[in-house]
């Protein structure tokens, strides 16, 4: 008998690949994670793609790879050689050379081509010169090496910011949707407790522990996760102590009747609240407050864009939950966190999907938009939307308009169509 | 139903107070001080009335903009600190007070020591200057800011070291060697007291109604958003400024609503046919394009004298004496390259939502029978099915006026119109003026959690079987 059932599974594809086979199979959609792919291509690559030194030369019969040194000194910081030192890498004489597709870093001034020159054209101003592909801005920036280092920034704020949002959303939205209000016993004592935690949490793990933080997130990275993990330890051993507590405290009888926790309600007001935030208003005050940088403008709108994908899987959750699959996956004596993670959401994500699909689109936008206002990225990192800005009252200059506007245009039409292109995978019938 | 609409209405407080903690709390970090100016003043070669004033005109500006009183009802520190921090003068100065504090254990020992620093520095400022004095007062001068910035003991030992020096050294400056004594005394008490648990120990204390967060929200009720750190009050920053948005906002959104009606009944009705694939298509690349992309270009083809002038270049038209129902009708040539931009983008999203609810409804039995009965197809459509596909549509509606502020942010600075969008984004500009941010930011707070109120409410008259559990 359970070889037959294991034979029936085995021949039975699961839902997802039911769905990716249905999304496969349209040429289209083809085209379209050929197009993604190559925009991940140019998001890894970019430096190599588009650089102010060549990828490869030889320099005084000595052979190096400036590319590839940039990023050594990056992890190792190791010197880079003599010859180099002034980081003027195009008045240098080569034996032999290779050159980036785009010979020039995003943001370089090339000072003799200011002032918007047509794509093709501009004046010869070092040894080592190359044409700029798509033109010059305002400063004598390479539109070319703008536009890929610009797809760098808004493919990872698109996908870092839905991945915070789709992680915070799938976490409370699955709670929410699959205990619902009544799902959660937990006793009065054991509540109160946890809450008066909250306050001792935030003075042991966060405030006295404050100028460490601060010293070692100005020493580096490593030193802060360091420090971070031991406010986690607190933390985790203060909300311990609370449920260790409450455990004693439960065996005086009365005390330990158990109530369900309206767990539901109370992310669906976190909800309400967080999705009152203005998100663009709000990505503008938060980097005004705290600094002009990319990975603020990714949080916020991470930690501000996972109302909807919470909505969605809840709503999913709520259905499934009275499916009769997964009663049956509780007659076998699964755990309930099994059940949630092995059997409730995965069937849950496929509207969820769709919603992150058009969030990174939108993400992208509200980057372009960001930019465009010159807020949310250093001086010296060139996007989309700072290339477009030029070309305010500038339409002469057709290249700072049409690459980025068309590069923004196609990036957000990409991953909506993904978005509908899984829709349409999933209800084959709703046209 | 009654107790329904009652139970939503007492909901929308508590939320509207954790909206306004949360924002607040953004308020409260936000790190320019407008004060501070004052006191980079004292880095020249400054007397001690001038410095007094300029300590004077601190305080003023610290009271203009209660930074002088407690953030909040009531504050968390640890046994170590002093809760009335927020009087010291000097961002860096509260800083270094506050780690001092932390190193030592005991605020009684670091404000032992900051009251002689502060004696120290009174009377290097109260010494006449002349041509002995000069030097070794400048010099004593830039010790005495080292101290108000170093935290680290070895630092600061090497700091007061050098006064000493000094100090003994020089006659001109003898006198003040009691002042350094008891500097040094109190700064070696200090060293002395390591009370680290002190820091472990939370103290909770209640700071009464005279708080920021208090006056901030009080404010509010009564329209009085407090001063602007650019002069004058926050409200005569707001005059005109909510017209020309609210108007251009509200004209979009019935032009989106009216079109998307009728484009998403269209298409339903054509479903799988070509107008269906030409609505769906031509949406769908609009919705793509970047609004102040969108903005740019037709400003730049179509109010731009080399090419197409048939609109002006920028603002609503400059008659001020139009009221604001008349304005959009004398003036409307300003309105529609800004209005197009405004509404293009809700149109997609729309369309295809009263598309979607109405290809549900055209399903429904109610239809077949109306069509049984003989009714015209368009008559069945807009008579018979428009008005239960309406229902999901009206959700919508509470989010797309909240969206389309933002969305004025960037257009407004394109077409030069003077509205909320562009003095916000004049606000955040430069040195950042957060009381007119954190106010706009509160009150399109507010207007959202409003519209969504009133859209649940609506949901209810139109649909009397949801239930507030039940609200998706």
């Amino acid at each position: 008998m359970m070889g037959d059932a294991k034979d029936i599974l085995a021949e039975s594809p699961s839902l997802s690949k039911i769905i990716f086979r249905r999304f496969w199979s349209k040429w289209y959609n083809k085209l379209l994670l050929g197009l993604l792919s190559i925009m991940v291509f140019i998001t890894i690559f970019a430096d190599f793609l588009a650089n102010n030194r060549p990828l490869y030369c030889v320099h005084q019969g000595e052979t190096h790879f400036p590319v590839y040194l940039e990023y050594k000194q990056w992890i190792f910081d190791t010197p880079r050689p003599d010859a180099f030192l002034n980081d003027d890498w195009k008045s240098v004489d080569y034996e032999k050379a290779i050159w980036p597709l785009v010979a020039y870093k995003s943001g370089e001034l090339d000072i003799d081509n200011m002032g918007f020159v047509a794509p093709g054209k501009g004046k010869k101003s070092s040894d080592n010169w190359k044409p700029h592909l798509l033109g010059t801005d305002r400063k004598g920036r390479d539109v070319a090496s703008g536009m890929i280092h610009g797809t760098r920034v808004a493919l990872l704020i698109g996908l870092i910011a839905m991945f915070i949002a789709f992680i915070i959303g799938v976490l409370l939205g699955s709670m929410a949707g699959y205990y619902g209000d009544n799902g959660i016993h937990v006793s009065r004592v054991r509540v109160i407790l946890n809450v008066i935690a909250i306050p001792w949490v935030y003075f042991w793990a966060y405030y006295v522990r404050r100028f460490a933080l601060a010293d070692a997130a100005a020493n580096g990275p490593f030193f802060f996760l360091g420090e971070l993990f031991i406010s986690l330890v607190i933390l985790f051993l203060v909300f311990g102590v609370a449920h260790l507590l409450a455990s004693i405290i439960e065996r005086i009888p009365r005390l330990g009747n158990k109530k369900p926790f309206p767990l539901d309600s109370l992310i669906m007001r976190g909800i309400e609240v967080v999705s009152t935030m203005p998100t663009i208003v709000l990505v503008l005050a938060v980097v005004s407050i705290v600094s002009q940088s990319l990975f603020w403008v990714m949080a916020t709108i991470g930690l501000v864009g996972w109302t909807g994908i919470a909505r969605l899987i809840r709503g999913e959750l709520m259905r499934i939950r009275e499916l009769g699959y997964i009663e049956a996956s509780r007659a076998l004596g699964f755990s309930e966190i099994r059940i949630m993670w092995r059997h409730a959401i995965p069937n849950a994500l496929g509207p969820v999907l769709i919603h992150t699909a058009f969030g990174i689109a939108a993400a992208v936008l509200i980057e372009a938009f960001l930019s465009f206002l010159g807020i949310g990225s250093s001086a010296d990192m060139m996007t989309w939307g700072k290339l477009l800005k030029q070309a305010k009252g500038e339409m002469e200059a057709w290249w700072v308009a049409l690459f980025p506007g068309g590069a923004i245009f196609v990036t957000v039409t990409l991953f909506n169509l993904i978005g509908q292109g899984i829709m349409s995978a999933m209800n084959p019938d709703e046209g | 139903m009654l107790a329904y609409i009652i139970r939503r209405i007492w909901l929308f407080f508590p939320t509207l107070i954790v909206i306004s903690l949360a924002i607040f709390w953004l308020y409260v970090n936000a790190p320019y001080d407008p004060a501070e100016d004052e006191l980079k003043q004292e880095e020249g070669e400054v007397t001690f009335m001038d410095r007094v004033g300029y300590e004077r005109e601190y305080d003023r500006i610290r009271r203009k903009f209660d930074l002088d009183i407690p953030s909040f009802y009531i504050s968390l520190n640890s046994l170590s600190e002093t809760d009335t921090l927020y009087k010291i003068r000097g961002k860096k100065y509260r800083q270094t007070l506050s780690r001092l504090s932390y190193r030592c254990g005991d605020w009684t020992r670091v404000a032992e020591y900051k009251s002689n620093l502060e004696a120290l520095e009174g009377d290097l400022y109260r010494m006449s200057v002349d041509s002995l004095t000069r030097k070794p007062l400048a010099l004593l001068k830039d010790h005495v800011r080292d101290l108000k910035k170093y935290h680290d003991y070895e630092n600061l030992s090497a700091v007061i070291g050098k006064i000493e020096e000094r100090v003994t050294l020089d006659s001109a400056v003898m006198g003040l060697t009691p002042r350094h004594e008891s500097l040094s005394t109190s700064f070696e008490n200090m060293r002395s007291t390591g009370a680290w648990w002190n820091n472990y120990i939370p103290k909770l204390t209640w700071n009464g109604r005279n708080n920021r967060y208090h006056n901030w929200m009080g404010g509010f009720i009564f329209f009085d958003f407090g001063d602007s750190y650019r002069g004058g009050t926050v409200n005569s920053y707001f005059k005109g400024k909510f017209q020309p948005t609210l108007t251009l906002s509200l004209i979009s959104l019935v032009i989106t609503f009216v079109l998307s009606i009728f484009l998403g009944v269209i298409s339903a009705m054509y479903k799988g046919r070509w107008p269906d694939y030409m609505i769906s298509g031509i949406l769908f690349v609009l919705y793509s394009l970047p609004s102040f992309w969108v903005a740019i270009v037709l400003v730049f083809y179509f109010a731009n004298p080399n090419y197409l002038h048939w609109f002006p270049t920028y603002g609503l038209g400059d008659d001020y004496n139009l009221s604001w129902w008349q304005a959009p009708f004398l003036n409307w040539n300003h309105y529609i390259l800004p209005l197009i931009c405004w509404t293009y983008g809700g149109l997609a999203i729309l369309t295809r939502q009263v598309r979607r609810s109405m290809v549900q409804t055209l399903n429904q039995d109610f239809i077949r029978t109306a069509k049984a009965k003989g009714l015209s197809v368009w008559r069945v459509a807009f008579k018979h099915a428009l008005r239960n596909s309406l229902i999901p549509i009206i959700t919508i509606f509470g989010s797309a006026l909240p969206l389309l502020i933002a969305g004025s942010i960037v257009l407004e600075e394109i077409f030069t119109i003077g509205g909320m969008g562009q003095l916000l984004y004049r606000s955040v500009a430069g040195n950042p003026d957060f009381p007119v941010v954190f106010t706009i930011i509160m009150l399109m707070a507010f207007v959202t959690m409003l519209s969504y109120l009133i859209v649940d409410l609506l949901y209810v008259w139109a649909d009397p079987r949801v239930k507030l559990t039940k609200k998706q």
